[in-house]
Order: structure tokens, then C-alpha cells, then sequence
């Protein structure tokens, strides 16, 4: 059941961790917990939704949410010379966002799960996540908006108040 | 509805989690809404991107995913010892220490040379009769029983048993000394070797060799070796007064 998960759950955890070692580590120990917790998991509710709670309670619980504010994406996902400018300039866009706000980003616009998902994976209630989403969708904007006008970004007043 | 309304729930409108009356004012206001409907859109169109460059991008989970079945591997053998091998030595472990202790309990085993001995001295000494320096006399037996460490009142504890005492001396049941003391009631003579008892008691025993039924015990300070060709019912109940006396 959680295998399948892993490469999610690596992609998700490289956004959290500072570096691919511990984006492994950290889903290792994902899946680690989850094998020693199955029989907490109840059958019939939503076993990815289980796995990325744990994922964050691991996260958090190792107090890593201080530190990692920016997220260097490496060599790896810089695009080469025929590489994929858009793919770059948008994980770049994502990489750049605040720690909470790329978490629920990548929780609801990559992983597809809901805002009251998300709010129960990570504990704070649904108008945070709501807020917390729509700030990250308008810096997101703003950031690809500036990365591919050199005259400075489009003003959308009533998303940017 | 306006601008500022949209800004707040377009999240619950990407996941889809608007109800439906909302859902409707929402739609209704992108559609009359240019700078909404195109925030929106771009919104919508980022998303997509981000998904489609996030499922591009490389994730080898080989490597985790290896080490994880390694890992569960290890704890699956930890579990069955926790689980079988462990709990198993600790119950053979308490077996062993419970029967350690009623061992120590019932005592150590006599030394069979000694009661070899014991039923070859009354043999020879009392039944046979061989002359030996018997002591009969109260006082010099009190002697011989300040030699061996023994009390005078264990000595006379056992007349209780309706057996009187008749003479004494010193002898050796393998190798150590003991007091020999002759006990009779109606003819019937059992010798009692008797010696201050060490640290470790004498497991209670009762055997027979040829006619001579022999036991031994451990009671308050001594150690005794009974032997008799009294009938085996006579010595089992001679040995239980014997050790409530003393």
C-alpha cells in the first residue's frame, strides 16, 4: 500500500527537506512508521492522505520546520541546455514561496488532496489553509510573472491587497 | 460576491469544495469579472504546470524503498525474538530458577557414602554387636556432645519419640565425624548419627538396604542419618517425631 506512495512522497518531502539525503531519510522513516503503524490505519479511509500525515508529523515532530525557510533546488533540477525552461522557472517559483505556503501548495494544487484534508493532515483549521493556499497561488504568479517580463510584474490589485 | 470574496475561496473552488449555491455565485462573478476570471485561469494554468514539473522530475525511490524492506527485514527478526525466542528463555530461565530454589528448599541430596557407612556401622556395631567403647554414662556422653558441638537437649529431644537413649561415641560416615547415639523402645534399637549441620541442609531421604531401612534429614542445628531393621512404617514415623523434636 505505501510503496506506490514513494515516489510521491519523495518529490513532496524534497520540498521540505533541504536536501535530497534528507528528503530520503525522511520518507524512509515515513515508511518505516507506517509499517510499524498499520494497524492504527483504519480500512476504507484515504490510505495517501494517512501516509502524507505521517510524513508531516515526522517533519515537524524533528523539528526541522525552523530551519527550512529556502529550498536550494541543486544541479539535478536546474534545466540543461535543451532542458525544461517552464518545469525550472515554475519549481523555482515554488522553491522561493515561504515553508507553510509551498507545503499547502504542493498538499492541494500537486497531491490533489482538499483544503479540509490538508487542514487535518497539519492541525490548523481550513481558513488558514484557504489563506494560506490563495497567498501562494498569487506569489506564484507574481514570481513567473517577473521571471519572464524583464519590465517589471503585472499588477492584479485584487489578488495582491 | 465580489473580488475580495473570490480571493478567499478560490481555494475551496480549485479543490472543488465550494457548495453548490456558491459554486454558481462564484462562476457568476468570474464571468462578468475579467481581471478575476483571468486571475483564476492563470491560477488554474500554474497548477497544472506545477504537476506536470513535478511528475517530470526524477525520483528514484529504489534506493529508499531498499533500504525500507532491509529495515522491516531487521525488525521482523527483532519482533520474533522479542516476541518468540525471548519470552521462551525467560520462561525456561524461570523454570530452571524455580527449581533451583525448591531444590534449595528440599536441600542437597546425602551423600550415599555415608549412608553406606551408617548401615555398615549399625551392622557391625549394633546389630553384630562389635565391642566398641560405647560411653552409657550421662556425663561422659555430655562430653562427647561438647566435643561435637552437639546440645544436650537435641540429644534428649529425641527420647520424645518414646525411644530412650542407650549409649554413645564417636564415629565416621565418610570420612567425617558424627556422634553415633542408640536409641530403643521394646528391643528394637535404631542408631542415630548425628552432627551439627552446615550451611546447606540435607534433602530428606529414606532407602533401604537389605533389611535396614535408612533415612536422612536436616532439622534446627543437626544433621541426622537414621538406620534400623525396624519395619519401614516404624522408621517413617521414628524420622517425622524425630524432626518435630528437634
Amino acid at each position: 500500500m505505501a510503496m506506490p506512495q514513494a515516489r510521491n512522497l519523495l518529490r513532496f518531502a524534497r520540498r521540505l527537506t533541504s536536501d535530497p539525503t534528507s528528503a530520503e531519510d525522511l520518507v524512509q522513516e515515513t515508511l518505516m512508521r507506517a509499517w510499524r503503524g498499520f494497524d492504527q490505519f483504519r480500512g476504507g479511509t484515504n490510505a495517501r492522505a494517512w501516509l502524507f500525515r505521517i510524513l508531516l508529523n515526522t517533519f515537524y515532530g524533528q523539528g526541522r520546520k525552523g530551519r527550512l525557510t529556502v529550498v536550494p533546488l541543486g544541479d539535478v533540477d536546474r534545466p540543461g541546455p535543451n532542458g525544461n525552461h517552464i518545469a525550472f522557472e515554475i519549481t523555482d517559483a515554488l522553491a522561493k514561496l515561504p515553508v507553510d505556503q509551498r507545503t499547502v501548495l504542493m498538499l492541494g494544487a500537486v497531491e490533489g488532496f482538499t483544503c479540509r484534508e490538508i487542514s487535518e493532515m497539519l492541525h490548523i483549521p481550513m481558513g488558514t489553509v484557504m489563506s494560506r493556499m490563495s497567498r501562494a497561488r498569487q506569489a506564484m504568479r507574481l514570481q513567473l510573472d517577473l521571471s519572464v517580463k524583464d519590465d517589471g510584474p503585472k499588477v492584479y490589485s485584487q489578488w495582491e491587497s | 460576491m465580489n473580488c475580495e470574496d473570490i480571493n478567499q475561496l478560490s481555494a475551496l473552488w480549485h479543490s472543488g469544495e465550494l457548495e453548490e449555491a456558491r459554486q454558481k455565485t462564484f462562476d457568476a462573478h468570474l464571468a462578468a469579472c475579467a481581471a478575476c476570471a483571468t486571475g483564476i485561469r492563470e491560477q488554474w494554468n500554474n497548477d497544472a504546470r506545477l504537476r506536470e514539473a513535478i511528475a517530470d522530475e526524477h525520483a528514484d525511490t529504489r534506493g529508499v524503498e531498499h533500504r525500507v524492506m532491509r529495515q522491516i527485514a531487521r525488525e521482523r527478526v527483532s519482533r520474533w525474538l522479542w516476541r518468540g525466542v525471548v519470552p521462551a528463555v525467560a520462561v525456561a530461565a524461570a523454570l530452571i530458577a524455580t527449581v533451583l530454589v525448591l531444590n534449595s528448599r528440599r536441600g542437597t541430596p546425602v551423600n550415599p557414602a555415608i549412608l553406606a557407612d551408617a548401615a555398615r556401622d549399625h551392622t557391625v556395631e549394633v546389630i553384630k554387636q562389635a565391642p566398641r567403647h560405647w560411653r552409657t554414662d550421662a556425663a561422659d556422653i555430655a562430653v562427647i556432645e561438647k566435643a561435637q558441638g552437639i546440645s544436650d537437649s537435641d540429644v534428649k529431644a529425641l527420647e520424645t519419640t518414646g525411644y530412650q537413649l542407650q549409649r554413645a561415641k564417636i564415629c565416621r560416615l565418610g570420612g567425617t565425624p558424627y556422634m553415633h547415639l542408640v536409641y530403643a523402645k521394646a528391643g528394637r534399637e535404631i542408631s542415630v548419627y548425628m552432627r551439627v549441620r552446615g550451611e546447606q541442609k540435607v534433602r530428606e531421604t529414606a532407602s533401604n538396604s537389605g533389611d535396614l531401612q535408612l533415612g536422612a534429614f536436616s532439622s534446627g542445628r543437626v544433621q541426622a542419618v537414621i538406620v534400623t531393621d525396624a519395619p519401614r512404617g516404624e522408621c517413617a514415623q521414628f524420622m517425622r517425631d524425630a524432626e518435630a523434636a528437634l
